[in-house]
C-alpha cells in the first residue's frame, strides 16, 4: 500500500468518525464534511463567524469561489456559497470557506 | 443636567428614529458605537460624538463650539437586495443626510451643521459586512460658564 492510499483512508476514517454536516453541491452530489464557524469580529464591534467545511478534495472536484451549496446539520439545510479560493493540503484534505447565501 | 454636545447627540438621534428610516434593522439607531451588534442587527445607524477644537469668544459671554458629530451606518450584502454591503449602506446614508440637512439648527441647538469627510470599510464574517461613516461639524453656542446652555 503507497503512501497516498493511507492518506486516503485517513481521511475516510477521519470522515467517519467526525463528520458533522453533509454538503449538496450544485450538481446534486452529497459528501460529508466537518463544518466550522468560529467566532469573529469585524471593525471591533460586529460580531459573526467565519464558517468553513473540511472534507476530502477528490469529493469536490472543481469547486471554486462562488458555487452555492446547502449546508445540512441536523436535519437543518442552510444554503452557502464558497467565499473564496479552497485550501487543499497535500493530504488529500480541503478547506473551503463559506458565506451565507 | 447634560451638556449641549449630548443633547445635540441626543437631538440627531431622535431625528433618525422617528419616523423610522427605512430599511433600519433590528440594532436600529444608537449612541454606541462599539457595542458588540451581531450580523443580524443589521444595518443600524449609530450617532456619535468627536473632538471639539477650543471654543471661540466672538460674542462677549459667550462660546461659539464646534463639535464633530459622527453618523455611522453599518450594512451586510444584501441589506439592500442585489447590493454589496458598503452599497447597502447608501440608502440609510443618503436618509440620515437627508433628515440632518432638512434642519440645520437641530431643533434651535445648533446654529449651523457642515458636513465634511466620508469614510468606508470592508470585512467579511459569515457575510461581507461594510460601514460608512459621515462627519458633521456642528456649530453651537453656550455662555462662557457653561456646558449645558
Amino acid at each position: 500500500m503507497n503512501f497516498a492510499a493511507i492518506e486516503s483512508r485517513l481521511n475516510a476514517a477521519c470522515l467517519a468518525q467526525l463528520a458533522n454536516c453533509t454538503a449538496t453541491l450544485d450538481g446534486g452530489e452529497v459528501v460529508s464534511g466537518i463544518f466550522e464557524e468560529p467566532s469573529a469580529e469585524a471593525f471591533g464591534f460586529v460580531e459573526g463567524g467565519k464558517p468553513t467545511i473540511s472534507c476530502e478534495l477528490g469529493d469536490v472536484p472543481g469547486i471554486k469561489r462562488g458555487d452555492a451549496l446547502t449546508i445540512t446539520r441536523n436535519a437543518i439545510g442552510t444554503a452557502y456559497l464558497v467565499a473564496g479560493a479552497p485550501k487543499p493540503d497535500e493530504t488529500g484534505w480541503v478547506v473551503i470557506p463559506l458565506e451565507l447565501s | 443636567m447634560s451638556s449641549k454636545a449630548l443633547q445635540i447627540n441626543e437631538a440627531m438621534q431622535a431625528l433618525f428614529e422617528t419616523p423610522a428610516l427605512t430599511g433600519i434593522g433590528a440594532g436600529g439607531v444608537v449612541d454606541d458605537p462599539d457595542y458588540a451588534y451581531e450580523v443580524s442587527d443589521l444595518p443600524m445607524v449609530a450617532v456619535y460624538m468627536g473632538d471639539e477644537p477650543d471654543p471661540s469668544r466672538s460674542l462677549i459671554n459667550a462660546h461659539d463650539h464646534t463639535i464633530t458629530m459622527t453618523v455611522r451606518i453599518t450594512a451586510k450584502k444584501g441589506g439592500t437586495s442585489g447590493k454589496s454591503a458598503l452599497g447597502s449602506c447608501d440608502a440609510l446614508m443618503v436618509q440620515t443626510h437627508n433628515r440632518l440637512m432638512a434642519d440645520l439648527t437641530l431643533g434651535g441647538l445648533a446654529m449651523d451643521v457642515r458636513q465634511q469627510g466620508t469614510r468606508r470599510s470592508r470585512d467579511v464574517l459569515e457575510v461581507p459586512v461594510a460601514y460608512t461613516e459621515i462627519d458633521y461639524a456642528v456649530d453651537y453656542r453656550t455662555t462662557t460658564t457653561s456646558l449645558e446652555s
